[in-house]
Parts: structure tokens; C-alpha cells; sequence
């Protein structure tokens, strides 16, 4: 079904508790596709999502969808789901009815299957009369899902979304995420785990202290990081004549060289991407495999966190 | 230079079917922006099963139960039988002056407060529901159950004192009662709107403002909830009223309890409509 | 003592060191020094020292309204001299009586403070996987808020008993008017210290959630003895159902004064029941042994 795209705007947005600023000038735009929001603990993440979901009022700033400011608006909840990180739901209730709850609360008409499709969504159906007070964890996040899920939001903002699931379901909701994403919507969520952002997310957002550290593709960002040096590593057919050679090059900042692997480290990556073929070509070298050593989000992440 | 490493996770995840049959297509929401009225009976009963839910309850239903104890053992141990007398003191020194407040107050501030303690309200206000509605569903449930428990109490107690001896004074004890039960959990869920600590901002309310300050100075008698339902019960019990009757008459605590009640409704909505919710605690 | 760290590599001029873990081999103080501690930690936190500024305010509020009439007593007797000493409401024998409220008050903030947090923060594994008995947990707890609340209470009457030393001609005279008194005070003072703590702490010991166990002390007073005080009043009660007037938390503490100090009771279930004070002291002593014992029980089965 055609989903009208919509539009996410975070503007300048800072949020403080009387002298403790938790989130400080935060400008982007989200677009259909999955977001990722990545931060070390206590670094402002929740309280973002908070205020995108418009649970909270920005101290200054604005955010809006659809060009509506979220706080305050429980009409923008039509377009928004919420998958909120505490890990309150209704004990008393199962499944099934709260996401029937979730339904009614967003004016489905009843029968219309959107809450089976929901519960199916997430793989729930056969657990779904139970009361969520017997749930694990990680079903319990499940059900969230669900519920944010029935009313077919354009939007959908989760906070730390895969705590508590096991590998299978962590799989399963990425894939969940990917296909919504690829139906035109707008996905974001956070999480402290590289490996999960790395594996979903076409954007990251990183947010350190409050305040946003890199935006974008973060392979894109670890281009941007000029005044660090990259590091590659080289399988070659004469390891030691090209690294006679690479030292003494000024692009090259750093040689290791072991037994059948060459790694070089470069403050400047377009020159010596430049230069590389011509020295291995001068040098009468085939290179086998030439990758980046660090292009990690790991190493993306730590480079932004201790700056 | 090897292409990028596919991890974006487009590549199937292994194990899931590729494609999963298209959905059928979806109803349209319904034209207006927030829901209203409709929203009333889930919420109803939501709140309702999260009433129940809880072990408090039974503290409620102790509670309630005391007027009718009361009266049971007055009826069998009194040694000079009972009288309407009797009863009027029943009335306005245990269950005005304590149960009822007690009840509401247990009643009040479990209906929303509970929800805002762990967190699960925000299930129900990340939603498009008019937040004057959330209020009023709230309030119905725990101004009815409080009805329900102390209105049926006085009306046993009451039978068992009286019998059918003075059915003026037994209609003017249930009114009283039903107008100090609906005013007071009207007050006491908007304070769990504004305040995490309503509880004890209740308690003080009722310990401190209605025991001691409206007892000892008369001028604020204008401001209890308690004067409120007995003047409304002494005005409906008429010649029978007795030692109940009041200087404020029982047109002036109707209004002000209608007053009341509906300035906690129109706060309370206020209040939610601009409620923030952090991840904290 | 803490073993020394060990050498991982060492030589004449230079030395590493292993700074990982390290056990200790030194004496260890046992469980009566463990009760001892949990009992003077749970004494000061009941009057918030070591816990902030807020966490003093009730306990010292408290503690001052406590103190208030008797500094007045004293006050208005020391100014206007013997002739008003008849007029002066407040005596040793009914100080207890007067401070009623109060004393509600000062369980209904602490016991939950004492009992709550641990159990709300899953810390008594901590506390039972020591050399701590689950019986001296509980046992500790509650001699610390007796001993809290009986130094709350006695300090008044002390300065009741230095006024009326003081106030008189001859200080001969005034001691002798005041040390009789001095006894039923201590003995007045602990058994409704004790009796009054234990029924907070039982119910705190139930109710982990601060406030609303702060909400279940209040009402338990507020009902028992509105209730039994309406029956007793209203009711001109036969035998058997007088002895309900036992159920009434102010006419126990009303009839323990009574009967210690003499005199006539002030509180109407005392007086309007017809039962002897004596059988109301005996009651505050049942109750307080009777709350420590489902308080110790409770602690000896609850899930840690």
C-alpha cells in the first residue's frame, strides 16, 4: 500500500533538566529508511527519542513530523508508533488484547484482522492468550512491537529494541525492520550495540554527551575523519618488495609488516589510493586483497566517542 | 578494492522466507485527527482491570467493610440498643470524616497513578486520544467503584442501625456519601496527574486540612469536601438530620462539590496534555 | 591483612607488580559486631544522619513538635511561678497522651524508611549471605526504632522532670516530687515506644513501597482507633465486646500512663469502657512482644 512519505525534522532541538542539559543543539532530518541512534549510555539517546516521539517538550528548538510539532499533538500519534525501552506493559493483560487496546486506542474497527496480523508480525500468535506477566523479555518487546505496529505507522520510533531478545529474534526484528523500511517507511532506533546498528541501519545517528557527533552513512563518515590515519591491509604476491617500497612514501604514516599480510596505515587516503596501483605495477607486485582494516563502525563509534 | 561488505542486512537473513503473501489492504482511519468517546470504554476497562489487579483492593474492601463491622457490633454487643443518635455519630466521625477519604483516596490515586509509577502510561497517551477523555475514564472508574463500595456499606450499615425507622436520614447518609466519594476521587486522580507524591499530598489534604484546620476554623469550612457531603446529607435528611445539620445548606455543597469536581477534571486533562515522560527510574 | 601484591617479574633495578585481586587473610569481626552495626546504622538513619539533608527533616521536625509543649510547660511554669503549676496541662503523667499523634506520626515516616529500601532494592541477600541471622535482621531494625522513638519521647519528659525540680522552693523538695516519677517514665516510654513500632514495622515489613505503607501505618491508626473510639462512645458496649476497646492504639498508651503513674485517664475509650488501665498496659506489652515476633517471622521467610 502506498504509504505517503513523511517527514521528520529535528531543529537546533535541546532539552534540559533545570542544570543538567541532556541533549544540546541537535539538528537532522530523517528519510524513509532505518535510522540508527548510537551513543554510549547517558548520552542523550532515550531523551531524543523521547522527544521525536513527542513525549517530551524540547527546551529549545523544534521537532516536528509532517511539519506538526510532536509535543503536545496526540493527533501525530496516527502517523507514529512507539516502542518505549522501559519495560512496563499491562501484566494483568495478554497479548492479544493489548494489542487490541493499541488498536481501539488508534480507532481501528474491530475485525478488521489488523491485530492478528500484528501478533503475526512478530511471531506471537501462539503465545498470545497468555497474560504478558508470564512473558520473558524479550516477548514482552515483541508484543510492544506489535502494538506499535497495528495502526501501519509511516513512522516508528523504537528505543533500544533488541535488548532482551535472543539471536533469533534479534534476527527476526531486523529483518522486520528492513522490509517496513523498504515499504517507504521512516525507522528509528537506538541501540548501544555496534553490530546491530552495522547490520540494519543505511543511517547512523551518533550522539555523544547530548550533542550529535556524525550523521550520515558511517562508512561516509569514516572518510570524513580526516585527521585520523586509515589503515589497510594488503595480501600481495611479493609482500616485501611493495612495503620497501611504501616506506618510503610520505603518504604512508605506518608499515606492519607479518608473515603474509601487510598492513599500512595513511593520513591520507585519496593520495595513497592514488599512488597504490602505480607502486605495486613499478614494483612488479599483484595485489590479491587490499581491505580496510578499520572501516568498523566499531572504530567509527570509538574515534567520535573519545574526540 | 573488495566491494563493500554487505552488512546492511538487504541480502535475505537466512533461514526466513523471502517474501512473505501482501496483506490485505488496511482500513482507512477514521476522519477525525483524535478519538474521543469511543476511546471511553477500552479505557474503561482497562483501568477497571487494573484496579483489580492490585492488592490494594483488599485494603479498599476492609476499609469498607468497617462501617458495616461497626454497625453489626453495635447491633449485638450495644447495651443500650441502638438509635438514630447513634448512627449520626457513626456517620460523621468514622465514615466521613475517615473511611470515605481513605477509599477515595486508595481509589484515586491507584487509577492513574499506578500507570504513571511503572511507566505503562505511556501506552496509553503515546496513542491519538483526547486527553479530556483519558481524565474522564479514569475518574468514572474510581468514583464509581467508590460509590459502589461506600454507598452499599452506609447503605447496610445504615439498615442494620436503623431499620426502616428513618429512611430520611439513611437517603441523606448514601447522598452524602455519594457526593464527598465523587468529589474526593475527582481531587485525588488529578493529584496523581500533577504529583508524584499524591498520596501523601492526599493524606495531609485529609489529615491535616480537613481534620484539623477545617474542624478548628470556621471560616474554611467552605473548602471541605467533607462539609460538602454533610451538608448535603443533612439537607436530604431533613427533620431527621439532627446533630448532621449544617450552616452551609444543601444547594451551596451540591454546587461546590460539582464545582470542585469538575475544576480536578478540567486540571487533570490539562495536566496530561502537556505530560512528559523521560526514560528515567 | 591484605596480601602484599605479588611480583610478576623483578630485577636489581626494576620491579612489576601484579595489582589483580587479593584475598584477605586478616581477623574478621563476627556476627555480634554485625548486629551491633546494622542496629547503630538503622539508630542514625532513623533520624537521617548519613543520609542527606532532606532524609532529616521529619524525624528532627517530628522530634522538635515532640519537645515543643514541654519546653512550654516548663517555660510557663519557671515564668509564672507555683501558682500556676495547677493550671499547667501538661504533666509527666499525661505527656504521653498529649503526644499521641505525634508518635503515629514518627513510626508512620521511619519504619517504612528502615524496612522499605531493602527490601524494594533486593539488598537482603546482601544482609543474609553475611554472618547476619535473619532474626538479628529483624531483631536489630526494630530495637533501632524503639531506641529512636524512646529517645524522641524521653528527652521531653526529662525536661518535665528538670522543670519541676527546678520550679520548686526547695530542691530537696523538687527532687523528691521528681524521682518517683522517674521509673514509670523509662518503663512508660520503652512499652509504647516498643508497641508503637512494632505495629509500623509489621506493616512496613509488608509493604515495600514507601509511600504507600507510610499511607497503610496512618490509616491503620486513624481506623483502629476511630472505630474502636466510636463503638466504645456510641455503643455503651456489654461484656464481651468492651474488651474491643483493647484494640484502640491510644487507649493502650493512654491506659499504660494511667497505670503507672496513677491518676485518671484522659483518653475517653480508657474512661468510657470501664476496664481497669492495668488490663490496657498488659495489652501494650502483648502487642509489642506480639508485633516482634511476626516482624522476626516474617523476615525468617521472606524470599531474599
Amino acid at each position: 500500500m502506498p504509504i505517503l512519505p513523511p517527514s521528520v525534522e529535528v531543529s537546533a532541538v535541546a532539552k534540559w533538566y533545570g542544570n543538567v542539559v541532556a541533549v544540546n543543539d541537535v539538528t537532522f532530518t530523517l528519510q524513509p529508511g532505518v535510522t540508527g541512534l548510537l551513543g554510549p549510555n547517558g548520552a542523550g539517546k532515550s531523551t531524543l527519542l523521547h522527544l521525536v516521539a513527542g513525549l517530551l517538550r524540547p527546551s529549545a528548538g523544534s521537532v516536528s513530523v509532517d511539519g506538526r510539532p510532536t509535543f503536545g499533538d496526540p493527533a501525530v500519534y496516527r502517523r507514529v508508533g512507539l516502542v518505549p525501552e522501559r519495560e512496563g506493559v499491562f501484566p494483568y493483560l495478554t497479548a492479544r488484547e493489548f494489542v487490541r487496546l493499541s488498536a481501539q486506542l488508534q480507532g481501528l474497527p474491530v475485525g478488521t484482522g489488523a491485530v492478528d496480523r500484528a501478533l503475526g508480525t512478530v511471531e506471537l500468535e501462539a503465545a498470545a492468550d497468555r497474560a504478558l506477566a508470564t512473558y520473558s523479555k524479550g516477548m514482552r518487546q515483541r508484543a510492544k512491537v506489535a502494538a506499535a505496529l497495528v495502526h501501519d505507522p509511516a513512522v516508528l520510533v523504537l528505543d533500544e529494541p533488541f535488548n532482551g531478545m535472543d539471536p533469533r529474534q534479534r534476527l527476526h526484528m531486523m529483518s522486520l525492520l528492513r522490509t517496513l523500511a523498504d515499504e517507504g517507511r521512516v525507522i528509528l532506533f537506538s541501540s548501544h550495540i555496534l553490530e546491530e546498528v552495522e547490520r540494519v541501519a543505511e543511517r547512523v545517528l551518533v550522539v555523544v554527551s547530548g550533542r550529535l557527533a556524525a550523521s550520515g552513512d558511517f562508512r561516509e563518515i569514516r572518510r570524513l575523519m580526516t585527521d585520523r590515519p586509515h589503515s589497510f591491509t594488503l595480501r600481495t604476491s611479493n609482500d616485501r618488495a611493495l612495503a620497501g617500497r611504501l616506506a618510503g612514501r610520505p603518504t604512508v604514516s605506518g608499515l606492519t609488516f607479518e608473515e603474509g599480510r601487510l598492513d599500512v596505515r595513511t593520513a591520507d587516503f585519496a593520495t595513497f589510493t592514488r599512488e597504490l596501483p602505480v607502486m605495486a605495477r613499478d614494483a612488479g607486485v599483484s595485489i590479491f586483497e587490499l581491505a580496510p582494516a578499520d572501516e568498523s563502525l566499531e572504530s567509527v563509534f570509538d574515534y567520535l566517542v573519545r574526540r | 578494492m573488495s566491494g563493500d561488505a554487505p552488512t546492511s542486512g538487504r541480502a535475505p537473513v537466512p533461514g526466513w522466507p523471502a517474501a512473505a503473501p501482501p496483506p490485505p489492504p488496511l482500513p482507512r482511519h477514521p476522519s477525525a485527527p483524535v478519538l474521543g468517546p469511543s476511546v471511553l470504554g477500552p479505557l474503561v476497562d482497562l483501568t477497571v482491570r487494573g484496579l483489580l489487579g492490585r492488592r490494594r483492593i483488599l485494603l479498599v474492601g476492609l476499609l469498607a467493610l468497617a462501617p458495616v463491622g461497626v454497625a453489626a457490633i453495635l447491633v449485638v454487643g450495644g447495651g443500650l440498643g441502638t438509635t438514630a443518635q447513634i448512627t449520626r455519630q457513626v456517620y460523621d466521625s468514622l465514615v466521613m470524616t475517615t473511611i470515605v477519604p481513605l477509599v477515595a483516596l486508595i481509589l484515586g490515586t491507584t487509577a492513574i497513578g499506578a500507570e504513571i509509577d511503572d511507566g505503562t502510561v505511556v501506552h496509553i497517551l503515546a496513542k491519538p486520544v483526547g486527553r479530556s477523555w483519558i481524565m474522564l475514564a479514569k475518574m468514572l472508574v474510581a468514583g464509581a467503584a467508590g460509590v459502589a463500595l461506600c454507598g452499599t456499606s452506609v447503605l447496610v450499615a445504615g439498615f442494620l442501625l436503623l431499620r426502616l425507622d428513618a429512611p430520611g436520614l439513611l437517603l441523606g447518609m448514601l447522598a452524602g456519601v455519594v457526593l464527598a466519594v465523587i468529589a474526593y476521587t475527582a481531587v485525588f486522580v488529578t493529584l496523581s496527574v500533577w504529583t508524584s507524591r499524591a498520596l501523601i499530598a492526599g493524606l495531609a489534604y485529609v489529615l491535616l486540612w480537613e481534620g484539623i484546620v477545617s474542624t478548628f476554623f470556621s471560616g474554611t469550612r467552605l473548602l471541605s469536601i467533607r462539609e460538602y457531603g454533610l451538608a448535603v446529607a443533612a439537607g436530604i435528611a431533613g427533620p431527621e438530620a439532627g446533630t448532621l445539620a449544617r450552616d452551609v445548606p444543601l444547594a451551596t455543597g451540591l454546587a461546590l462539590a460539582a464545582v470542585v469536581t469538575v475544576a480536578a477534571f478540567w486540571l487533570g486533562a490539562r495536566r496530561l496534555a502537556r505530560f512528559e515522560i523521560s526514560d528515567a527510574g | 591483612m591484605a596480601t602484599p601484591p605479588d611480583l610478576v617479574a623483578g630485577s636489581a633495578t626494576g620491579s612489576i607488580f601484579d595489582l589483580g585481586y587479593r584475598g584477605y587473610d586478616g581477623p574478621r569481626l563476627g556476627r555480634r559486631h554485625a548486629i551491633s552495626t546494622l542496629f547503630t546504622q538503622s539508630l542514625k538513619w532513623t533520624f537521617g544522619i548519613g543520609r542527606g539533608g532532606r532524609a532529616k527533616i521529619a524525624p528532627f521536625a517530628l522530634a522538635g513538635l515532640t519537645l515543643l509543649p514541654a519546653i512550654l510547660a516548663v517555660g510557663i511554669r519557671a515564668l509564672a511561678g507555683q501558682a500556676t503549676e495547677r493550671v499547667t496541662p501538661i504533666t509527666p503523667q499525661n505527656y504521653l497522651t498529649f503526644v499521641q499523634t505525634f508518635i503515629a506520626f514518627f513510626v508512620t515516616a521511619q519504619a517504612p524508611e528502615l524496612l522499605g529500601r531493602d527490601q524494594r532494592h533486593h539488598v537482603l541477600t546482601l544482609y543474609f549471605s553475611r554472618a547476619l541471622e535473619r532474626t538479628d535482621y529483624a531483631l536489630a531494625k526494630y530495637a533501632a526504632l524503639v531506641s529512636a522513638l524512646a529517645i524522641v519521647l524521653f528527652v521531653p519528659q526529662l525536661v518535665l522532670l528538670l522543670g519541676i525540680v527546678f520550679a520548686s522552693i526547695d530542691l530537696g523538695a523538687g527532687l523528691g516530687e521528681a524521682l518517683p516519677l522517674v521509673v514509670p517514665i523509662l518503663v512508660s516510654t520503652v512499652v509504647a515506644a516498643a508497641f508503637f513500632s512494632g505495629v509500623g514495622l509489621v506493616i512496613a515489613a509488608f509493604v515495600p513501597r514507601r509511600a504507600f505503607s507510610a499511607g497503610a501505618i496512618v490509616a491503620t491508626f486513624l481506623v483502629l482507633s476511630g472505630v474502636v473510639q466510636v463503638l466504645v462512645v456510641q455503643g455503651r458496649l456489654r461484656d464481651p465486646f468492651r474488651y474491643i476497646a483493647l484494640l484502640d492504639p491510644y487507649a493502650l498508651l493512654d491506659g499504660l500512663a494511667t497505670s503507672l503513674f496513677g491518676g485518671v485517664g484522659r483518653n475517653v475509650t480508657v474512661t468510657r469502657s470501664g476496664i481497669d488501665p492495668v488490663i490496657f498496659a498488659a495489652g501494650a506489652c502483648v502487642v509489642a512482644l506480639v508485633t516482634l515476633v511476626v516482624l522476626v517471622v516474617r523476615y525468617r521467610r521472606i524470599e531474599a
